[in-house]
């Protein structure tokens, strides 16, 4: 175990008991991991690779925490590491757009369920107008934000982000149905 | 946009999705008034959602989830839990009923499921309805369809799975079969015993009627919908207003029941009496008039019924003793003769307004029926006909004006019936007449159950709450009367052990085994169902030390009682022999349940769910020495299948899975095992909320499957969580928590954590040491692992030493089965590593031949310690020698596993002996040995 595993899991476990710094504290050292195999895959794999952020966070867990994690652990971890992988990709969008000619188009492979309602014309997701419109989201129901980006990015299923927002899976549900419906307006009519 | 405007859209959105797409316009428009922007922002979000769920027309996946009440083809092939729905069986005012199988079972199971389409939860509803529905699973008696399963859909609608009954309604049967009015009366009685037990067990039906009466082509009534409406929101509101919300049907209702006061057993006796003066005369005492329900109301609160001899003159219909109505005058003037005085009576006094001036309990209108069958006084007498109702309606005026209003509005149209056929399962067990004494204990329950406080609970009580107050009462009930007060005692004891409190339990029936003693009936099968109890208790609370104590203090009585082939007798023993695994003496548990099987088979019958208990329990133990697995693999299979219809709800059936895991799991076939245990553990978590205790067992089951199904990273975090959840639920010294760590201490280990480990391992040799005394198998096991722990942190001869005297306690107690040899095993593992194999060889060579007489021949500690000997052998050029050895494990394994060669065991002895031949250049050999494990 190295000292930057042991840094994580004892920042998990301050979190678990609720210490809500040590999140910000995480935040770095995730998105850190969650770049660095980015970075990899990429170098590794084709230029059209297809990313897949949710498997991203699922490595960079196994790698950072591994099995030993207790189940509480897990939960935090994914809560953090949701939003770290948000940041990466609107700042990976923002970067391959800056220099679009030059590099490669990587696929974002998302939700399948926000994917099949929206795609735009090259099948894939606009993670900048997604991120604005989520954004909004967050200032009229945060909750139903944290719901999305936990979905969305870090490929949690209802039950697991019931459990890790606290709510019930029902909750969950009527906040990913309706939040859907509004972020997939907020997006269309931002590019009408 | 705000926040509020968020919510408020969000909220509108909603209530839209639900409403037909050709009433939204209208509602919208009235929801969002003047807010126009408010509205386009709803319509703009509906619209979208329209477009990707398809449904323009219909509106939404979310209305069409829910069945609409038409045809129920938006349910039909829809599943629900494990049941696929495939059929419309009928529908009513709470729902449609349909029929429906169990996905991936094995075998057909046929059940009816009742879908509350007009329902749909919130979490405390949801919460509430979970609650009701694992105390309707408790009732069981062969005169009523039990409950299976039940939940909510993924959109919120709650779901309902019962016994699939094949028959047709008690009141078309009568007809049909042209029954006499005694045989109607006999019938007719039949139904009262169902409706008594369930009286008994505090759940009221609140809703008897034909319809939910069902005869079976045998002539056997069985009741449909019991404490259904108890289970719904609305069921037991408080508020007077609130009636109109639990479904009923107008026709059989009690005055109470419109009034929304006060419901008791009084209520179920009103309409038994509407039934039986339909089934007497053919018609209702009061019939509902083109879907008009007001003057109906007024005839119930108000009107005194006319005599049911007074009615078949003049009434067309289907009295008793015709066929279709067709009766000549003067077999008209016969039956009102028949029915004139005595039955006139009975039925009348049934159906009187005020609750407290009819039968009491429905044991009374029973006991009155049996009167007049064997020509005794009934007691019912011709007081009816001068009883009023003025007074009553004085009382009730405002609440008779109010429910009107109520349910006018509410019930048009509610009271349409299911007339599904329906099948009966089940065989037919024998009803069981209720003893004098039951009688007068059901009351004392029934009481409780019916002096409710009106005001504070609606005239309803959890099962929980009736208990407190039944134990609280019984500190001055019945105090003349000792035989009651231990039946008392017990039944109260039973019922909180059941409910899994089982501190409270064993007070009250330690309680009823001193009254018993005092009563000179310490024997008695009574005190028999007490001791059980108190056994049952304790396996709940894995504390099989004082289970064994429980039975040990029992046993011989009753075996001197009623001998020693009576099912008590053989019970006892059989739960000994749980508490004999349950402390490791796992050759001995096994010698005395195939003994007692055999026996109780023969007087249980081989399918009843007691025998499949013991038969799992024996093929885990079997699974565990890993011997006749064939036979094992066969009581597994065998004890799904008859435990299959019981349901979640039950004890046993949940008993049984999780053996069912632990037993597969072992037996070759992990991977089912963890199929089931995956799904049992689902199946607890929804009885009894997730992290709750009651999952805990089913998660270290699951665990164990992942483990055999070399999942252990998986099994790792099943074990991490349960011991987590434990921690704040049980006491540091609790038997099962000491349990859960030990398990996870041992997997800990492997995962090289080995200072965590021993923490955890010490606390629980010092736990089992200090309760099951030093040298018990538990203890010494617990030492074992400990010492394997001690090892992987360097300190070798503290590992060796503890072994050895883990080796030294089995052959000085006698104890020479698994538990030796696998010590053995350790030991001559531990030598290896400081002394190499000739230490090894010496350990084995050493107990090889003891093994060997005691062990029989599949044994998986023999052949691993002659495995262990092959390897050692062939390691110090005694290649020869360790052929036939590896040889012989694997004839072993092959001829004890059914000759399977792709049993893990048979798999294993395969390649130690392939891997033998590579190493020894018998290259061909070995090929094609490779040739058979792929």
């Amino acid at each position: 175990m190295t000292s930057d595993d042991l840094a994580i899991t004892r920042l998990l476990s301050n979190y678990a008991g609720g210490d809500a710094a040590a999140a910000d504290q995480l935040m770095p050292l995730i998105y850190a991991e969650l770049h660095g195999i980015a970075s990899a895959l990429m170098r590794r794999e084709r230029s059209d690779h297809t990313w897949q952020p949710t498997l991203l966070v699922h490595d960079a867990f196994l790698r950072m925490v591994g099995n030993n994690a207790s189940w509480r652990s897990r939960q935090h971890f994914f809560a953090v590491a949701a939003h770290a992988m948000r940041r990466l990709l609107v700042d990976h969008a923002r970067a391959t757009h800056a220099q679009k000619r030059g590099g490669g188009s990587e696929r974002v492979e998302l939700h399948p369920e926000l994917l099949a309602s929206e795609p735009s014309d090259d099948g894939s997701i606009d993670i900048e107008a997604l991120d604005l419109a989520l954004s909004q989201l967050a200032q009229l129901d945060e909750r139903q934000a944290r719901v999305v980006e936990l979905r969305f990015f870090a490929g949690l299923d209802v039950t697991e982000t019931a459990e890790v927002l606290g709510v019930s899976p029902a909750t969950v549900k009527r906040d990913w149905h309706f939040a859907r419906r509004w972020l997939q307006r907020e997006i269309q009519r931002d590019r009408s | 946009m705000d926040k509020a405007r968020y919510r408020l859209a969000q909220e509108i959105y909603f209530e839209m999705l639900e409403l037909p797409a050709t009433q939204r316009a209208h509602t919208l428009a009235q929801r969002c008034g003047n807010d126009l922007a408010l509205r386009e922002d709803v319509e703009s979000l509906l619209e979208l959602d329209a477009q990707h769920t398809g449904h323009l027309a219909t509106g939404g996946a979310f209305s069409q989830l829910r069945g609409m009440g038409d045809g129920g083809d938006a349910w039909t092939g829809r599943r629900l839990g494990p049941w696929s729905l495939d059929g419309v069986l009928g529908r009513g005012g709470m729902g449609m009923v349909f029929s429906a199988t169990r996905v991936g079972s094995t075998f057909d199971q046929r059940v009816a499921v009742k879908v509350l389409t007009h329902r749909v939860f919130d979490q405390e509803g949801h919460d509430r309805f979970d609650r009701e529905r694992r105390m309707l699973a408790r009732l069981d008696h062969p005169r009523i369809a039990r409950l299976i399963d039940g939940g909510v859909s993924d959109d919120g609608v709650p779901y309902l799975v019962m016994e699939y009954v094949d028959g047709i309604p008690i009141d078309q049967w009568c007809e049909q079969q042209q029954l006499s009015v005694a045989d109607r009366l006999r019938l007719f009685r039949r139904v009262c015993d169902a409706v008594q037990h369930a009286h008994g067990r505090l759940i009221l039906h609140r809703d008897l009627k034909p319809s939910n009466v069902l005869v079976t082509h045998d002539g056997h009534p069985k009741l449909l919908d019991f404490g259904v409406a108890r289970a719904l929101p609305g069921g037991d509101d408080t508020e007077v207003t609130q009636v109109g919300l639990a479904p009923l049907t107008p026709e059989y209702a009690a005055p109470e029941q419109f009034a929304g006061t006060e419901l008791s057993a009084a209520t179920d006796v009103y309409q038994l009496g509407v039934m039986l003066y339909r089934l007497l005369t053919g018609v209702l005492p009061f019939r509902q008039k083109e879907g008009q329900l007001a003057p109906l109301l007024q005839h119930v609160m108000e009107t005194v019924p006319r005599a049911p001899s007074t009615v078949v003159l003049t009434q067309p219909g289907e009295p008793a003793g015709t066929s279709g109505g067709s009766l000549t005058s003067t077999e008209r003037r016969e039956l009102r003769n028949t029915l004139r005085g005595d039955l006139d009576d009975i039925v009348l006094m049934a159906l009187r307004k005020e609750a407290d001036q009819r039968y009491r309990t429905v044991d009374e209108l029973a006991a009155d029926i049996d009167a007049y069958l064997t020509q005794r006084p009934v007691r019912a007498h011709g007081g009816n006909r001068a009883y009023r109702v003025r007074k009553f309606v004085a009382r009730h005026r405002t609440a008779v004006a109010l429910a009107s209003l109520v349910c006018v509005s509410v019930l048009v149209g509610g009271a349409a019936t299911a007339r599904a056929t329906w099948r009966a399962q089940q065989a037919a067990a024998q009803s069981v007449r209720e003893a004098k004494k039951a009688g007068a204990i059901q009351q004392f329950l029934q009481q409780m159950l019916s002096s409710a406080d009106p005001l504070r609970t609606g005239g309803n009580v959890s099962v929980r709450e009736a208990l407190d107050r039944a134990a609280t009462a019984l500190d001055t009930a019945f105090l003349g009367e000792p035989s009651i007060r231990a039946g008392l005692y017990s039944t109260v004891g039973q019922t909180y052990v059941s409910l899994g409190a089982v501190r409270e339990g064993d007070r009250f029936l330690d309680s009823a085994l001193v009254a018993y003693e005092q009563l000179g009936e310490s024997w008695s099968r009574e005190a028999y169902a007490a001791h059980a109890a108190r056994a049952y208790g304790h396996m709940l609370e894995n504390n099989f030390a004082e289970l064994r104590a429980t039975v040990a203090d029992a046993r011989p009585g009753f075996e001197q009682a009623f001998g020693a082939r009576d099912s008590t007798t053989l019970q006892l023993g059989a739960l000994d022999a749980v508490g004999a695994f349950g402390t490791g003496s796992v050759r001995e548990a096994i010698d005395s349940l195939d003994m007692i099987l055999p026996k109780l088979r023969s007087t249980l019958g081989s399918s009843a769910p007691n025998v499949a208990f013991n038969e799992l329990v024996l093929a885990n133990l079997l699974a565990l020495q890993a011997e006749r697995t064939d036979e094992a693999v066969k009581l597994v299979e065998n004890g799904l299948r008859i435990v299959e219809p019981l349901g979640i709800g039950n004890a046993t059936y949940l008993a049984v899975q999780g053996f069912a895991v632990e037993g597969l799991a072992r037996l070759g076939r992990p991977q089912e095992a963890v199929a089931l245990g995956r799904s049992l553990v689902a199946r607890h978590e929804e009885l009894w909320g997730e992290g709750s205790k009651s999952t805990f067992g089913s998660r270290r089951l699951l665990a164990l499957a992942l483990l055999e199904n070399r999942r252990p990273d998986t099994a790792l975090l099943v074990l991490a969580a349960v011991v987590e959840d434990a921690r704040p639920l049980l006491a540091d010294d609790h038997p099962l928590r000491i349990m859960l760590e030990q398990d996870y201490a041992t997997l800990l280990l492997s995962f090289g954590r080995a200072s965590e480990a021993e923490t955890l391992l010490r606390k629980a040799h010092a736990f089992h040491a200090a309760r099951d005394g030093d040298n018990s198998p538990k203890a010494m096991l617990a030492y074992q692992n400990l010492a394997g722990a001690v090892q992987a942190q360097g300190r070798t001869d503290e590992a060796i030493a503890m072994v050895e005297s883990v080796v030294e306690s089995h052959r000085a107690s006698g104890r020479g089965g698994n538990d030796l040899f696998f010590a053995v095993l350790q030991l001559a593992e531990l030598r290896n590593t400081t002394l190499g194999d000739s230490a090894t060889l010496a350990v084995i060579d050493e107990y090889l031949p003891t093994a060997r007489e005691r062990l029989p021949r599949g044994n998986r500690a023999l052949n691993m310690m002659l495995a262990r000997q092959g390897q050692a052998l062939l390691r110090t050029g005694r290649t020869e020698e360790a052929e036939l050895v590896l040889h012989e494990v694997r004839e072993n394994y092959l001829a004890e596993r059914g000759g399977n060669a792709q049993h893990p065991d048979v798999k294993f002895a395969t390649q130690a002996l392939a891997a033998l031949y590579e190493q020894t250049g018998k290259l061909a050999e070995a090929e094609r040995l490779r040739d058979q494990v792929p």
